[in-house]
């Protein structure tokens, strides 16, 4: 046997395909599911239920190191939500996570393009839409696949 | 409550008392929390209307950072606005 007739899982496992920081700093390829997720969400505001076992927020992380737009999940279930924003925002307003809320979902969290910690930074308006769900906390990802966990106050 | 806000919150009263913050006002503030710091930040409701459509960061006034047990702070532009 000869070393080249031997498959190397390793190398076969640690592609980087698919992983946040890789796609955002060696331009590595989404891996085939998030491609297919991102091919059904291809404008701003474009959303799609999805088994909750299909994606995650490293999932959507990766997609915001390839596009450099926000995402955001909501999680009813054994189903999720997504929905595409833009650079700067999702299209969520207060009534409607008011709507989500009173249909089931929680609110598992959502993306902000950049790199640094300050990118995780949670706005006035993601407080606000927190505090329409009964759940007490969210996460919010970054280009890289770094997350910072907030809490809302009563 | 973030875990380590609650951890180390004799700590984090301490330092409130010997600068001058209301440590009750930081304890009611919403926290963000990572692996080792948490940042307390003031939410003003009137600005989040917008929900996700208005992405305008909630100030920080605290940063709260913990480092093999030891706990350090941060103080912001936005800490002697909210916190005295």
């Amino acid at each position: 046997m000869t070393i080249n007739t031997i498959d190397n899982p390793i190398e076969q496992q640690h592609t980087g395909k698919g992983n946040p920081n890789a796609v955002l700093m060696f331009g590595i390829d989404l891996n085939n599911r998030q491609k297919a997720l991102l091919e059904s969400l291809p404008d701003y505001d474009s959303r799609i239920v999805v088994p909750k076992d299909s994606v995650n927020m490293a999932d959507l992380s990766a997609l915001t190191s390839y596009t450099g737009h926000e995402f955001a999940m909501f999680t009813k279930g054994n189903e999720r939500l997504i929905v595409r924003g833009g650079e700067k925002n999702v299209n969520i307003d207060i009534d409607e996570a008011k709507k989500l809320s009173a249909d089931g979902y929680r609110c598992s969290g959502h993306t902000h393009p950049g790199i640094d910690f300050l990118s995780m930074q949670p706005s006035n308006g993601d407080y606000a839409v927190l505090a329409c769900f009964k759940q007490t906390n969210s996460v919010i990802y970054n280009s890289k696949g770094d997350f910072r966990t907030f809490e809302k106050r009563e | 409550m973030c875990r380590l806000f609650s951890k180390y919150e004799s700590q984090i009263k301490s330092y409130c008392i010997e600068n001058g913050l209301d440590f009750e006002k930081l304890s009611s503030f919403p926290q963000c929390w990572g692996k080792n710091d948490i940042w307390v930040q003031y939410h003003d409701p009137s600005r989040g209307k917008n929900g996700m459509k208005d992405e305008t960061p909630a100030p920080i006034v605290l940063i709260i950072s913990v480092n093999g047990g030891n706990v350090t702070f941060t103080q912001t532009e936005h800490t002697g606005k909210y916190l005295r």
